[in-house]
């Protein structure tokens, strides 16, 4: 006999739960199977996502899930509902009496499926062990569930009262574990099992333990003081989570509630060797907490010196400053009651002597002075092999110690600890002084390369005046002034190849449909297309058929639509339909009711609403640009792009520009922006020679090369290349040159407006001591005005930039600094801000005021990737000569007297720059000593960090500071550390070493004479 | 297609410690698989804390998804025992790392040695055990054995259901591959490696790719890529090696720029720990492909018999050797290894740069019918879906169909290329696509025979 079908599926629709436990009361498992399938589809249907107006909810009504749930599990096998996955739980009463009437041979397995869940369904499984339909299952889950924050253990989901989820419920983790008592056997399980993610004990008394009523210490600890969990048992289970290996987030709530429970002088003794043993963790925080057990321990009753010492052993290799300085300490104390034990107090002491923080350097060396021997060879070997490691500040007191062991007999450390058989050892030798060269041969070879290279280049590089200082023996550091446009930027080894084949350039374009990875690739791209679209091979169609395939499904899938938004990947699609498709689609826009901006994409059967967001105005341009390029692929115009790059980084070289332009079609078919870009990517070499090719015309670009190309004021025609043209020349000079222009891609919210405003104009600069954040990017001449702004920013957008006008990136590099600075502390997530940061890296692009800025604000900023990538140039541009300390000390000061960057940070990051080399210490310290002006009170709380680092740099380089600095540093008493770091930094006043001073400066002239050699080499591939 | 394996671990006993008059002694249960001697290794313990330390680590590595962070999967480490090295083997959840521990002969004092390849049961009991050890007090260290009773469960077999997944055991033979192109970049000493790994990046910004860079007198982990440095993306995997640098001797770092591979080699007296870190941190090294290429054909079907022959569990293999005893040619040689290392018969040592003896204890004829790549690119050949179009130079133009479209396959000696999503979105970096593969069977022949009767040898 079968179930009635129709009657079931009325049931269903009407919602009625109770009618459908009715209806499968006492059904065998062939008739339940029967109506399985109906029930699945049901339930499909039924959840399915629906949307209204102004709301999204599903299919059915609650009525009808609810009597769905409870065919569901009447009906469908363990499989089904599997594959029905987050669509069928236990929810309800009803569900359990469905499932005890039923009594599926497979109940224990739908447990453990219920249990696999993410996040697993803990209540649901619970529901059915209360029950008693299934035993308690094995699963980990089942225990970790219930500290589950949703749906665990006196969560609100688990309430049964009606005052559900109300104040004052009264339900917590104690009323749920009087209700159900056989949960508090599992909570043993619970400090064997470490969770994860959002199911441990640590996240749930994280984020719900705020209270004590919520959270899982403070219920275990008044369980305990009611006599329900035993003490001891709780001390032990905790320290035994502990050595269990959990991830340090979850390990340290077991050390934070085995301290809670403050064990007795005894409970300590007793558990000794525990944490004896989690002294030797490798986690930080249980080693700290065990080192607090054993210094209680210690204190009150001595431990076993060598078995703490045994402990201690691996105790310096961590980065916590507190931690070690504890551990010499306890080394300290042992030393003290123990002689015996003093060489190998010494031994380990020293093994700190290579931690990262001064003071536990100071303390270390302390120790092995204090307690060690200078017969003892194994601790004069440590001490010998930390030389390079520890401060300069430190390395007069570990020099002097190791001085005294010149000449004196050294023991191995068994020998002396059994103090006998004493040998000698060999004392590794002193390193060699790194300025120990032959200076004069050095300084004749520079200057014979010097002599190489033309005057102009030489003065341009700064190698004249880098070597008059080496003359006097003076040391100069101040950096190369040029300014990018007066050096050849053409690199030989960077030419782009142009796209020649069919085959290229569909190769080309599926590569960069999938991801934009260089945008010199999308020009190629683009320039190839615009050449070749009047190519259609017979087999046009079939062979294109993947990549417009492909380019569908991503504007189905990713949403990226042509011409939609100014990410480049938009312009990319747009302009591959038009040369594929022979259409990219409409976009409408429209304003509705609250006058929000919706669009509607539309390409034969596709169809997808869009919504415009805010969108800089140089992306708006780019956007316009790929626009312009399909229209003339749509009509099959086939022709080379004026604007197309002809080296990497966007360069056009100037003789292939003429070329071009001597093309009318090609003149005639280039866009206002085209001929813009093309304007703007001019290189500067080889224009002379470009002029003299350059043919007569009436076509208004050739008025705006020639101007280009040639320089000088002239009185030109009011359109818009004329205009860049002549701007793109005086862009670093102090012309005041206003252009605007029309385009046609406008959204319509600017009433009306169909204007984009170029800007170029000077604004002033920030005041000195209030820095305004809004007036960083305006320091200089500039692209963009501050309503010039996106929300986010994708990283090709960012890349896109820096191919707009290569010989200034100045105003790009503006806008990074103001994206970046006001978010330095990474308060949201923008992964594409440090690509503004990419073209510092570059040697040829200097290093101006504004680059200074960008610079700075990445050495202080809180990401890392945007921290090591300005750590990074700082490396980079300290060895080409391009940073000036003097002006980063400038900015340094500015942007701290604002208190807007945090010093410690600038510390660590400039800290990284002075390991790699002594000019780099060097220029770091001058820095460092330019940012100390004015009142020390304005600077930021922790302006300790960058002092102390300061006179570590001024005993590494054997250099005081300068005057304005000192007075700086003397109006900082008292005892505090920036104090006590000011007063190292004033008791220094030795004169430079002048043969490091010179050392330095050769390095200074080679740098500078590497970069003229290669500015050479550019123009004569052969000269190097 | 399932894409786990449902597995049992049978173990006789469970992994213990247990304390006997003078020493702790860890017995670890091995599977009962048939690859391996019954009493595998039975050795006291020279430098007990080093071992457990490594042994924990693996351990943790094997029991960690850093892609996706979830609960972790009771996967067992592979140890091999052989020409007087004991290895212990095993990926991360993930697939991302692969960690090998090479215990050398001075790790032991040895009473009984055994070979061949199994599974070590490593339970939460034992994972403490290993934390515990220390060189204050001597250790045992048995491994296998099925007679021995233990005061708390007797002899009963001890079965552990697995969902295997089969990209773990992938990763096994993909990984070979990369090693062989793997070359030393940098040697960094303890303190050296200390403060490097000290400046990774934590959180989500570990994602980031880091590059390893010497700059003057300092070693560090730039942003941006330079000339010989090491590209590492999802540095969790590498600092979670932290505490070994303490009790190494030396570290080196080694670097495949083609495929942007590297492993962390982390030198004691007693072994070393290699880490091998794929190239991103989403992609393990099961889904690579490598070795697809080689499977589908080649030209290794001659000295493959020859190599199966000579498979004596040897720690090393002697190429040169070989080659003149079967008289064919040493690359020949090194490519029939390669099947095989692809096969799980044999293992690569990058710091000896050779070849050795082991048996995955798996199941690797389903491994290889679940090579999505492989098997799809077979169906073409078998639906008649390939077209060869005409031979240009010394290669051929091929057309294969795909969903709806034709795909336009260019089988070139200095690279192959297809039209399909796949290889525009990985250039190759990540093994053939279904297409290639197909034009290369078509145009090349299958070698699927061969490879089952290697599978009867083995």
């Amino acid at each position: 006999m079968s179930l009635d079908a129709t009657r079931l599926q009325s049931l269903l629709e009407q919602g009625d739960s109770a009618g459908c436990m009715q209806f499968f009361r006492g059904a065998s498992e062939p008739e339940r199977q029967g109506v399985a399938r109906q029930v699945e589809n049901w339930v499909t249907f039924i959840s399915e996502v629906v949307r209204e107006e102004n709301s999204i909810r599903s299919r059915g009504t609650t009525e009808q899930r609810a009597a769905a749930q409870v065919a569901t599990l009447a009906a469908c096998s363990l499989s089904s509902l599997k594959k029905l996955r987050w669509r069928v739980g236990v929810k309800t009463e009803d569900d359990v009496a469905v499932l005890t009437d039923r009594r599926p041979a497979w109940l224990g397995d739908f447990v453990d499926h219920l249990l696999d869940a993410t996040p697993p369904k803990w209540m649901d499984a619970r529901r059915l062990v209360r029950a008693g339909l299934c035993p308690p299952p094995r699963h980990e889950n089942y225990v970790l569930g219930m500290t589950s924050l949703m749906g665990g253990v006196g969560s609100y989901a688990s309430d049964p009262s009606e005052n559900r989820g109300r104040r004052g419920s009264g339900w917590n983790i104690l009323s749920h574990l009087a209700a159900e008592p056989d949960l508090l056997e599992l909570i043993w399980r619970l400090f064997e099992l470490e969770g994860s993610g959002e199911m441990s004990l640590a996240a749930h008394d994280n984020y719900c333990g705020h209270t004590s009523d919520q959270s899982w210490s403070d219920a275990l600890v008044t369980l305990m003081n009611q006599g329900t969990l035993p003490r001891e048992r709780l001390l032990d289970a905790s320290l035994a989570a502990l050595e269990r290996g959990f991830h340090p987030y979850r390990a340290n709530w077991f050390a934070r509630f085995h301290e809670l429970l403050a064990p007795t002088k005894e409970e300590l003794f007793a558990r000794q060797s525990n944490y004896l043993r989690l002294l030797k963790s490798d986690q930080a925080a249980t080693a700290a907490f065990a080192l607090r057990a054993l210094d209680q321990i210690d204190k009150q009753q001595s431990i076993d010196s060598v078995l703490l010492m045994d402990s201690l052993e691996s105790v310096p290799r961590f980065p916590g400053k507190g931690l070690v300085k504890g551990a010499l300490k306890t080394l300290h104390r042992i030393a003290e009651r123990d002689p015996k034990a003093r060489p190998r107090v010494a031994r380990l002491a020293a093994t700190a002597l290579s931690h990262t923080a001064i003071d536990v350097q100071t303390a270390a060396i302390a120790e092995v002075a204090r307690w060690g021997t200078t017969a003892d060879s194994e601790l004069v070997n440590t001490v010998t092999a930390a030389k390079t490691a520890v401060a300069p500040s430190v390395q007069s007191s570990l020099a002097d110690w190791l001085a005294s062991v010149t000449g004196s007999a050294a023991v191995s450390a068994k020998q002396l600890e059994s103090e006998t058989n004493r040998t000698l050892v060999e004392i590794s030798p002193p390193p060699t002084p790194e300025f120990a060269v032959d200076l004069l041969a050095a300084k004749s070879e520079l200057e014979r390369r010097a002599k190489r290279i033309p005057p102009a280049w030489r003065a341009v590089a700064g190698v004249d005046q880098a070597l008059e200082s080496l003359n006097r023996g003076d040391f100069d550091f101040s950096c190369c002034t040029f300014t990018g446009s007066e050096i050849p930027r053409l690199d030989p080894a960077h030419r782009l190849v142009p796209i020649e084949s069919w085959d290229e350039l569909v190769d080309l374009a599926s590569r960069l449909v999938e991801t934009i990875d260089s945008h010199d690739d999308l020009e190629r791209l683009y320039d190839g297309v615009s050449r070749l679209c009047d190519l259609r091979p017979a087999d046009f169609v079939k062979r294109t058929a993947p990549l417009l395939r492909r380019i569908l499904q991503i504007m189905e899938r990713q949403l990226i639509l042509p011409f939609a938004d100014a990410e480049p990947a938009h312009s990319l699609l747009g302009v591959l339909l038009a040369w594929l498709n022979g259409d990219y689609g409409t976009i409408e826009l429209r304003q509705d009711e609250k006058g929000r901006i919706e669009g509607q994409y539309t390409l034969g059967d596709l169809s997808r609403g869009l919504y415009p967001r805010r969108i800089p105005l140089i992306a708006q341009a780019l956007c316009e640009r790929g626009h312009e390029l399909a229209d003339r692929i749509l009509r099959r115009c086939a022709v080379a792009t004026l604007c197309a790059p002809t080296h990497r980084g966007g360069w056009i070289e100037p003789l292939e520009l003429v070329a071009r332009a001597s093309q009318p079609r090609v003149l005639a078919e280039a866009t206002d922006l085209e001929q813009v870009l093309a304007l703007l990517r001019l290189a500067p070499e080889g224009r002379d020679e470009a002029a003299r090719q350059l043919p007569k015309g009436e076509h208004p670009f050739l008025a705006a090369l020639e101007a280009t190309l040639i320089g000088g004021d002239r009185d030109l025609s009011p359109s818009l290349p004329e205009w860049l043209a002549h701007a793109s020349r005086s862009a670093r000079g102090d012309k005041n040159t206003r252009v605007t222009t029309s385009f046609r891609f406008q959204p319509p919210q600017r009433e009306g407006s169909a204007l984009i405003r170029l800007t170029i104009e000077p604004t002033p600069a920030p005041p000195a001591e209030n820095l305004d954040l809004r007036l960083l990017p305006t320091c200089r001449w500039h692209l963009h005005d501050l309503r010039d702004w996106s929300d986010s920013e994708g990283v090709e957008f960012v890349r896109q930039q820096f191919l707009v006008h290569p010989v200034n990136q100045t105003p790009t590099i503006a806008r990074g600094a103001l994206r970046i600075a006001t978010n330095l502390d990474w308060w949201q997530v923008e992964w594409a801000n440090r690509h503004y940061l990419d073209p510092l890296i570059d040697p040829d692009v200097p290093l101006d005021e504004i680059g200074h800025l960008l610079l700075t604000v990445g050495l202080s900023a809180k990401q890392h990737g945007e921290a090591t990538l300005a750590t990074d140039i700082a490396i980079a541009a300290c060895d080409d000569g391009r940073l000036d300390p003097s002006q980063l000390g400038a900015v340094l000061h500015r942007l701290l007297s604002a208190r807007f960057i945090l010093a410690a940070r600038v510390a660590r990051t400039l800290g990284q720059v002075a390991r790699v080399s002594a000019v780099h210490e060097e220029c770091v310290r001058i820095a460092l000593s330019s940012s100390l002006r004015g009142d020390p009170a304005a600077m930021p709380r922790d302006m300790h960090a960058l002092v102390e680092f300061l006179s570590e740099l001024v005993i590494a380089t054997q250099t005081p500071v300068d005057a304005a600095a000192r007075e700086f540093l003397k109006r900082l008493t008292g005892s505090s550390k920036l104090a006590r770091s000011a007063r190292k930094i004033l008791a220094f006043d030795r004169q430079p070493d002048p043969i490091r001073t010179r050392t330095l400066q050769m390095q200074i002239v080679s740098v500078r004479l590497d970069r003229a050699e290669r500015w050479l080499s550019r123009l004569d591939p052969g000269s190097r | 297609m399932s894409a786990v394996q449902s597995y049992t671990y049978r173990y006789p006993f469970e992994s213990a410690l247990f304390d006997t008059t003078s020493e702790p002694a860890m017995r670890w249960a091995t599977s009962l698989d048939g690859t391996s001697d019954d009493l595998f290794f039975d050795g006291r313990l020279r430098r007990p804390a080093l071992v457990g330390q490594c042994l924990s680590l693996l351990t943790e590595i094997v029991r960690t998804r850093f892609h996706q962070p979830a609960n972790p999967r009771l996967l067992d480490p592979v140890v091999t025992s052989g020409g007087g090295l004991l290895r212990f083997e095993g990926f991360s959840s993930c697939c991302g790392v692969y960690a090998r521990l090479d215990l050398n002969p001075d790790a032991f004092d040895v009473e009984l040695r055994g070979k061949g390849t199994t599974n070590v049961d490593f339970n939460n009991t034992m994972r403490v055990a290993l934390r515990r050890l220390d060189d204050r007090h001597e250790a045992r260290l048995q491994v296998g054995g099925t007679g021995i009773t233990l005061t708390r469960d007797g002899d009963r077999i001890v079965e552990r259901q697995v969902e295997l997944p089969v990209r773990w055991i992938k990763g096994f033979c993909e990984v070979q591959a990369y090693q062989v192109r793997l070359t030393p970049h940098f040697d960094l000493t303890p303190l050296e490696a200390r403060d490097l790994l000290r400046t990774l990046p934590k959180g989500k910004t570990a994602r980031q790719p880091v590059f390893l860079t010497r700059m003057g007198r300092a070693l560090r982990f730039a942003a941006c890529d330079q000339r010989g440095a090491v590209k590492i993306e999802g540095t969790d995997r590498l600092r979670i090696l932290a505490p070994l640098v303490g009790s190494s001797r030396a570290i080196t770092v080694w670097y495949d720029e083609s495929s942007q591979t590297n492993a962390w080699d982390f030198q004691f007296d007693i072994g070393r720990f290699i880490a091998l870190l794929s190239p991103e941190v989403f992609r393990g090294f099961s889904g690579e492909g490598q070795i697809l290429a080689r499977l589908a054909t080649g030209n290794w079907q001659d000295a493959l018999p020859g190599v199966v022959d000579s498979l004596q569990w040897q720690s090393q293999f002697d190429v040169g050797r070989l080659a003149l005893q079967r008289g064919v040619s040493e690359s020949a040689i090194e490519a029939a290894l390669a099947v095989l290392g692809a096969r799980g018969l044999v293992g690569y040592d990058m710091t000896t740069g050779k070849y050795f003896h082991r048996v995955l204890p798996f199941e690797l004829d389903d491994v290889e019918r679940q090579q999505p790549r492989l098997l799809a690119a077979r169906k073409l050949v078998a639906n008649r879906s390939v077209r060869i179009l005409h031979s240009v130079g010394d290669g051929w133009d091929v057309e294969v169909a795909g969903t709806d479209v034709e795909h336009f396959v260019r089988l070139r000696p200095e690279g192959d290329r297809c039209t399909c999503p796949w290889f525009s979105r990985n250039q190759g970096q990540r093994g053939p696509c279904k297409h290639v593969l197909a034009a290369r069977l078509t145009v090349e022949g299958d070698a699927s025979a061969t490879l089952r009767e290697l599978n009867t040898i083995a």
